[in-house]
């Protein structure tokens, strides 16, 4: 009855049309609300994972700071015993070099267990202080070669923890060509990694791989002997420059590499 | 009604297609598109049956050659979206009447944007069935609905205005060419 009133004073024809602007609206308008809705859930989602991922930032944050002043320390104490005159002969320091040293070892064994780089590093240093510590007379010059080398161990195990502990807030992308040169090829294309990454962790990643320690090549001391079981001759790798749009030889050791989103890095057995 | 027996309405009606190709394969904004205009002009020129098929067909090459990429599962969505708004332009014809160019204008610029979303509401569902595969289904369509409501409201605002202000001008020029049927506007 309403209707036919209505319809003397609007035409049905125009409340036709205004019905179906009407559903228009709200079938757009509903949609935005859904779209706004799951927006929302997405992005509280990724706020959620970033506030969990804060609250262990910061509740590591004592524990690292608080492991690594306590091996600062105890290096500074022995470093200022060894400036003070006290002779050639710094065999007695040795005894408390190898605390150090076990310290060491007891307080960063996940970052060791973690790095066969740093833990074939911790090794080697390891058995140089057993082997001085061995012999009658340690001379101030070994000593110091000691303290360098525990330094910059200690440093880079340090760096590792805390780029551990950062890793989980983000990631990079990476595209690795494991070239065979026999004609076979594989290519790892957007493989995720942690920022601080090198390229013998993303090697390690993506293949299985065995390798040589050489202490004596730096920066960086591994060689890799085979990749997948390919062991013909030995591999060096290459990274892609775009700048000239080629391949650059690496020009250190895989290990000391750390990789850069969106970088072509290429093995090639020769 | 015009005779598909005529030769020149079998020509007008193939020159039509091939534009209304060209426009919608050149490269254009997202979801700007004119052959939801063509295919509802199509319908009320020459009715319901080659109204829907002329849609159909266009959505058909669309999915090969679009230069948004092979269109896949969505192809029979997209189809059976244009086919309908043919038809609707084959169903509109029947309550044209005469009345003032700004009235028409109103009703053709609504229609376009009803048929948008009608059209828009049918691809969606074939973007539910063909990307969110593996969800459940009204997850994934409630999710492709969403994330296509900016689109969505583009589409609409854009064809209200391709049909409120070319519709007309459309039918008059072709009625000089192919009549078919009294003056409107």
């Amino acid at each position: 009855m309403w209707f036919r009133w209505e319809s003397k004073l609007v035409e049905k024809r125009t409340l036709t049309l205004i019905a179906l602007t009407a559903v228009t609206w709200a079938l757009i308008a509903t949609s935005f609300a859904a779209y706004y809705y799951l927006e929302h859930a997405r992005l509280q989602g990724q706020f959620d994972e970033k506030q969990g991922l804060l609250g262990a930032l910061s509740s590591n944050y004592a524990a690292l700071t608080a492991k690594s002043s306590f091996i600062a320390r105890d290096y500074n104490t022995l470093f200022g015993e060894y400036q003070w005159p006290t002779g050639e002969n710094c065999s007695p320091l040795m005894s408390e070099y190898q605390a150090l040293l076990a310290n060491l070892r007891a307080n960063y064994s996940l970052a060791l267990g973690n790095s066969p780089d740093l833990n074939e590093t911790y090794n080697s240093l390891l058995n140089e202080t057993q082997a001085l510590a061995n012999e009658n007379a340690v001379t101030r010059e070994e000593f110091k070669e000691l303290l360098d080398q525990f330094y910059k161990l200690f440093t880079n195990l340090v760096i590792n923890e805390w780029d551990g502990l950062l890793a989980g807030t983000s990631v990079i992308h990476v595209n690795l060509l494991i070239n065979y040169s026999n004609g076979a090829e594989t290519w790892f294309n957007e493989t995720a990694v942690s920022p601080d990454a090198t390229l013998f962790d993303v090697t390690r990643q993506v293949a299985n791989i065995t390798y040589s320690y050489l202490s004596s090549m730096e920066p960086g001391h591994i060689f890799l002997s085979s990749i997948n079981g390919h062991a013909t001759g030995y591999w060096v790798w290459s990274y892609w420059d775009e700048t000239s749009a080629q391949w650059v030889f690496g020009p250190v050791g895989c290990d000391a590499w750390t990789l850069k989103d969106n970088g072509v890095y290429e093995w090639v057995s020769s | 009604m015009p005779s598909l027996k005529n030769p020149r309405v079998v020509a007008f009606i193939g020159v039509l297609t091939a534009l209304c190709l060209a426009i919608q394969l050149a490269p254009r904004p997202p979801n700007v598109e004119f052959t939801s205009l063509f295919a509802f002009a199509v319908g009320c020129m020459f009715g319901i049956g080659i109204g829907a098929f002329f849609g159909g067909f266009v959505m058909f090459v669309n999915g090969f050659f679009s230069p948004w990429g092979f269109a896949g599962l969505n192809m029979p969505f997209q189809m059976a979206g244009m086919a309908l708004v043919g038809l609707a332009g084959g169903i509109y014809k029947r309550y044209m009447r005469v009345q003032s160019v700004g009235e028409l204008c109103a009703e053709t610029a609504v229609l376009g944007a009803v048929l948008t979303v009608v059209y828009d509401l049918i691809t969606n569902l074939g973007t539910a069935f063909s990307i969110y595969l593996g969800m459940p289904l009204p997850l994934a369509v409630t999710t492709a609905l969403a994330y296509g409501a900016p689109f969505s409201l583009l589409h609409a605002v854009s064809n209200a205005a391709v049909f409120g202000v070319i519709f007309l001008p459309l039918l008059r020029a072709v009625n000089r060419v192919v009549p078919v049927g009294e003056q409107v506007g």
